[in-house]
């Protein structure tokens, strides 16, 4: 083993030393002919969940394709979904030389101030012409820091309102004669048959209606919520959309939380939802062995239930119910994924070429997200499909996250209906576009207070929005702990952040 | 006298049967729903005897084959090379440090009590680790396991207790210490060795965050972090906006993983508990 | 410390008159002189004793390595981490961290459900091992009594994931077993996970449960390593069962109790994040009585999670425990002094 130690050492030394000598900063190499030739380099990806048991070899059939173009040869690591943000900032304070990984957008502050996000305004300028060509400008806002520095680079996927469908079973509702679900009372009125024609099943596994915001009646005050990718996760503070200029106020008052906390009440009392909501383990696991009729979910939840839901139940089907579609759609959510070159890359240039040259074309992009043809998938008209013989958990299914582009997708042909015509909904919506989707709020001056809030929040508020507590006496106790915690701390700060950000926006 | 201890023993087996009942309960629980029909345990829950019979679980497991075999291979590997090299390290250090003739022993055992107490948290021990040159390499699953302090004051605690006419016999036989740990020692202190080499093997065996710190090599993955891996594919992340896309196995995948773990160590164990039956240790003091 | 812990060693073991007067003063202890060897005591005791000193160093490098050197890292809770700075030269911050947990409400409530529920921890662990420690080793069929071993050890194996599921498999109150049965015998169900009261009491048989199987083995051990001649002649005098369970065993038992105790009790203002958080998750009903430090702090993690903070109640953590443990430890050696982990 020691004596491979040395031998790489040597080796590495005389590589250097030798592209050194060859080369120019870039490494590249010009040849006799004049043209510009790039030293191999390798790459090497992290992203989030199981790796799939062809990645190697669709890694290697990348580099082998893009050889004169980029030179590279590819590596992509898993690292399970549970434990990947806490490593993949692990990795970075260990100076692990990888180039790519996966982000999130509640994690790129910190990793701007932690200095483990590369700062590629100057390499996108350079290489990522495609890039710019495919992403639209204003969710290039999400990764660029105040002073103009771009740390990432967006996938484009739907997220507007994510959180106005719910996944129904559609096979129920067709069964009790009613109609697509689209506000609070077709909602309430399913629940109230399946409490009546299939008392075994939960109406509805959902932590709380939240859903019904973007119903017609309360789209009006269409409240953003701090949280989920923000700082504060307990979201204990909010912002009225509608209302200009954007003021911070406690969300447990916010009109919108007290509609969602009264239908919630008015679900418990009726057996619409779990008593022991606020201890769920399983929903994902109850929802497909077929005991629930609803779950809150998204457009890319439907594939995957649907698949299990039907080996368990047969004749079971998905729809996504979508509350007040026809409405306003308010773009306050962020975009939540971004592929991130990473302060510890030997390579960040031929980094960017390589997510660039992903997005040049629907070819190459689909050259990572399906593979190689033949081995990975075949073609069937439009639409593709997992070569014969394959084991359903040996599909290829790499993490799409750090590159997405939903506009590239080919479905397969086993994708439900549900799904594509779901994606293509949204692919269309027309969204009142808002400074608040790129808004991030750091907690850092109110620590205490925030540690405070959240656990009120998680012992006081939870239980009383789920609707488990509805004494006022209960519910004004909460609101004064709320303050002892020091909320009005919190909504200070929040405000002295958001004028300061909103400023730089104008 | 006699009736009254007899009705003692029965009364203590009846005890000790109820307590073996509320450990052995759930884990049947687990075995009987690793072999049930994914549906039935949809139905009708978690049961003992499975309502309807069905190997899905561990075909599911095992669907990779070589995979698995293979992970096996390498947590054996790790556990029987770790559990020796520990055992060395622990009784030597041990045994020095029980002989009150040691001066300095206190010290060095507060020097080995602080690590467990004071961390310095993941970040540092990760960087040392990558920094040894761990990564992809099997020793690096085994170094980082070979001290455990807990033990090391288990076994303090035993050696102790050890009769010093023993080893000061042997000393005017003219024996030195290393002779003295290896050849009289290891043998009357059998049960405290049996007792920290088991819990020495099952940390082995159990462990998998070393894993995830430092292998991306599949045929590196020891059975513990496989293992981990089927299950997590079931647990959603709440509150996450990262989609999780795959295939969610069943529940009674995830029983059927505590069996594999399980499996090879009750074949193990029975051989070991003979070191925890009174009487081995007896002859050796008396002679 | 450490600086009295040495002279307290030098002390003990012979000393130079004119070197240490401090301490004797201090001390009032007579002085032992070791004339010839005093100035090179420490080499003297190096010497004599090599061979035992040799066998130390593997350990000690190991914890070096793996220990001593990433303690190091304990100054980023002190620090504004950034990777690029590294752990030197990160911007210092001082107390800022300690103060965002301390100065919190609910800091009170927190750690005294943390030291309340490792207090139950501990004694329910301690008393059910002992218990069935000696019971075990009463049983004269050795058939049964392996039978009994290994069945305890079962719980050991299955993963917190898994309990949690088990327990929710009972406690739920849609399809729980519990309820089921309840509703099929007529009486009233409960929505367990709703009610506070209960779940101290849960979570501590669920911690014993799993763990007094590899507790009950350590007693065991020495249980049986006890002189039997002791035990013979009682007998031949006519003590019965329960005197000698309380004469003989208990007695002998009590430095390996001691010794238990003190590593359980390092560990007091950590409580086990792992079992409270798989199996009371985020519901907020049962937080009033199960909400310790770890999960207290994990939800401020949850979403930047930074090391520094992290790192500083980590801090916080060790350095409660190890005073306890200090304290406790001196205890045991006021009672005897060979007694006690150092």
């Amino acid at each position: 083993m020691k004596k491979n130690k040395l031998l790489c050492t040597i080796l590495a030394v005389v590589i250097t030393t030798a592209t050194l000598a060859g080369c120019s900063k870039t490494t590249k190499v010009t040849d006799s002919s004049g043209k510009t030739k790039l030293a191999e380099v390798p790459i090497t990806i992290y992203v989030a969940g199981d790796k799939p048991k062809l990645q190697d070899q669709v890694n290697q059939y990348i580099s082998e394709q893009t050889k004169s173009e980029l030179n590279i040869k590819l590596t992509t690591n898993y690292i399970p979904w549970a434990d990947y943000s806490t490593q993949i900032k692990l990795k970075a304070a260990a100076g692990e030389n990888y180039d790519i990984f996966l982000s999130f957008f509640g994690d790129l502050p910190g990793q701007i101030s932690r200095k483990s996000a590369l700062d590629i305004t100057s390499l996108i300028a350079k290489d990522g012409a495609d890039l710019k060509r495919v992403i639209p400008a204003d969710l290039w806002k999400s990764v660029t820091s105040t002073d103009g520095k771009i740390y990432g680079i967006p996938s484009v996927y739907p997220m507007t309102g994510m959180g106005r469908g719910f996944l129904v079973r559609k096979d129920l509702r067709v069964k009790y004669n009613l109609p697509e679900i689209t506000d609070i009372a077709s909602m309430e009125n399913y629940f109230a048959a399946v409490k009546k024609n299939d008392p075994s099943l939960i109406p509805m596994l959902a932590p709380n209606l939240g859903m019904i915001a973007g119903d017609k009646t309360l789209i009006d005050h269409y409240t953003y919520h701090f949280g989920a990718g923000n700082a504060d996760a307990a979201g204990a503070l909010a912002i009225d959309v509608t209302q200009t200029p954007y003021k911070v106020v406690s969300s447990a008052t916010a009109p919108v939380d007290l509609a969602i906390r009264a239908e919630d009440v008015k679900a418990m009392a009726n057996g619409w939802l779990e008593k022991d909501i606020l201890t769920d383990t399983d929903r994902d696991g109850k929802f497909i062995q077929g005991k629930a009729a609803a779950m809150g979910g998204d457009l890319f939840n439907i594939t995957d239930r649907q698949n299990s839901l039907t080996k368990n139940v047969p004749g079971a089907e998905l729809e996504l119910a979508i509350i007040n579609k026809d409405g306003k759609w308010y773009g306050t959510d962020p975009c939540n994924n971004f592929g991130v070159i990473s302060s510890t890359s030997k390579n960040p240039e031929r980094a960017v070429m390589f997510m660039n040259w992903m997005r040049k074309s629907k070819d190459n992009w689909n050259m990572f997200m399906l593979g190689k043809p033949g081995l990975t998938y075949t073609v069937a008209g439009d639409k593709v499909q997992v070569p014969a013989g394959t084991a359903p958990a040996d599909k290829y299914n790499p993490c799409p996250w750090f590159a997405q582009q939903t506009d590239f997708i080919t479905f397969f042909d086993t994708d439900p209906k549900s799904y594509i015509d779901a994606l293509t909904s949204w692919n269309k919506l027309k969204i009142e576009p808002s400074s608040l989707a790129t808004f991030v709020y750091s907690n850092k001056n109110v620590l205490a207070e925030d540690a405070a809030v959240m656990k009120v929040i998680t012992e006081e508020g939870k239980p009383i929005t789920a609707g488990l507590i509805t004494k006022d006496s209960d519910i004004k106790k909460y609101y004064d702990d709320l303050d002892k915690a020091g909320l009005q701390k919190l909504i200070t700060d929040a405000q002295t952040q958001l004028d300061a950000y909103l400023k730089t926006q104008k | 006298m006699k009736k009254h201890f007899d009705l003692f023993n029965s009364l203590n087996v009846i005890f000790l049967s109820i307590v073996s009942m509320i450990t052995l309960l759930p884990f049947l629980l687990v075995l009987g729903s690793s072999f049930s029909d994914e549906n039935t345990i949809a139905k009708y829950g978690f049961s003992i005897i499975p309502r309807k019979f069905s190997l899905a679980a561990y075909k599911s497991i095992f669907s990779n084959v070589s995979t698995v075999i293979n992970a096996y291979k390498v947590t054996l590997t790790v556990t029987i090379v770790g559990t020796v090299l520990a055992i060395a390290i622990t009784s030597m250090v041990a045994y020095a440090l029980s002989r009150k003739q040691l001066r300095y022993r206190n010290v060095l055992n507060l020097f080995i009590y602080i690590p467990m107490v004071f961390s310095g948290g993941i970040v540092p021990f990760y960087i040392v680790i990558h920094k040894l040159g761990f990564v992809d390499n099997i020793w690096g699953l085994i170094i980082p396991m070979v001290f455990n302090p807990f033990n090391f004051f288990l076994l303090l605690n035993f050696f102790r207790g050890l009769p010093d006419e023993i080893v000061e016999s042997a000393k005017i036989d003219g024996a030195g210490e290393f002779r003295i740990l290896l050849s009289i020692v290891m043998k009357i202190a059998l049960p405290g060795i049996a007792t920290i080499s088991l819990f020495y093997s099952l940390a082995f065996w159990n462990e998998w965050t070393l894993a995830l710190y430092l292998i991306n090599k599949t045929e590196l993955y020891p059975l513990q972090f496989l293992l981990r891996a089927i299950m997590q594919r079931a647990t959603i992340i709440a509150g996450s906006n990262a989609h999780f896309t795959g295939v969610i196995p069943a529940e009674s995948v995830k029983m059927a993983t505590v069996i594999v773990t399980i499996g090879p160590i009750l074949l193990v164990y029975p051989f070991i508990q003979r070191y925890f039956i009174k009487g081995l240790t007896i002859g050796s003091v008396k002679g | 410390m450490f600086l009295s812990l040495i002279k307290h060693i030098l002390f003990k073991g012979g000393v130079d008159l004119q070197v240490e007067e401090n301490i004797q003063t201090a001390t009032k202890k007579p002085l032992v002189c070791i004339p010839k060897k005093r100035k090179h005591f420490f080499l003297y005791e190096m010497k004599r004793n090599w061979e035992l000193y040799l066998m130390t160093i593997p350990a000690v490098v190991f914890l070096l390595v793996f220990s001593y050197y990433p303690m190091l890292g304990i100054q980023i809770a002190f620090k504004e981490y950034n990777i690029v700075d590294g752990m030197w030269k990160s911007p210092f911050v001082g107390l800022l961290y300690f103060k965002a947990f301390i100065k919190s409400r609910f800091f009170g409530q927190v750690t005294f459900n943390t030291l309340y529920l490792n207090f139950l921890f501990i004694v329910s662990m301690t008393v059910v091992s002992l218990t069935i420690a000696l019971l075990l080793n009463e049983i004269t069929s050795s058939k049964l009594k392996k039978i009994f071993q290994t069945a305890m050890f079962f719980p050991y194996f299955i993963s917190m994931i898994i309990v949690s599921a088990i327990v929710y498999s009972l406690l739920n109150d849609k399809y729980g077993a519990i309820n089921a049965l309840l509703r099929s015998m007529g009486l009233q169900t409960h929505v367990w996970y709703n009610m506070p009261e209960l779940w101290r009491g849960i979570l501590t048989f669920i911690n014993t449960w799993q763990g007094f199987g590899y507790t009950v083995i350590i007693y065991l051990a020495v249980i049986i390593s006890m002189n039997p001649e002791i035990y013979e002649a009682a007998r031949t005098e006519g003590a019965s069962k329960l005197q000698e369970i309380f004469m003989i065993t208990l007695p002998q038992l009590i430095p390996t109790i001691i010794i238990m105790t003190l590593l359980a009790l390092g560990g007091i203002f950590k409580g086990n994040f792992g079992l409270i958080y798989t199996i009371v998750g985020d519901n907020g009903m049962l937080l009033s009585k199960t909400d310790v430090i770890d999960t207290y702090v994990f939800r401020l993690m949850r979403v930047d999670g930074s090391f520094s903070l992290a790192t500083a109640i980590g801090f916080y953590q060790s350095i409660l425990g190890f005073v306890v443990v200090l304290t406790f430890n001196k205890l045991s050696k006021l009672y005897d002094d060979s007694m006690g982990l150092f």
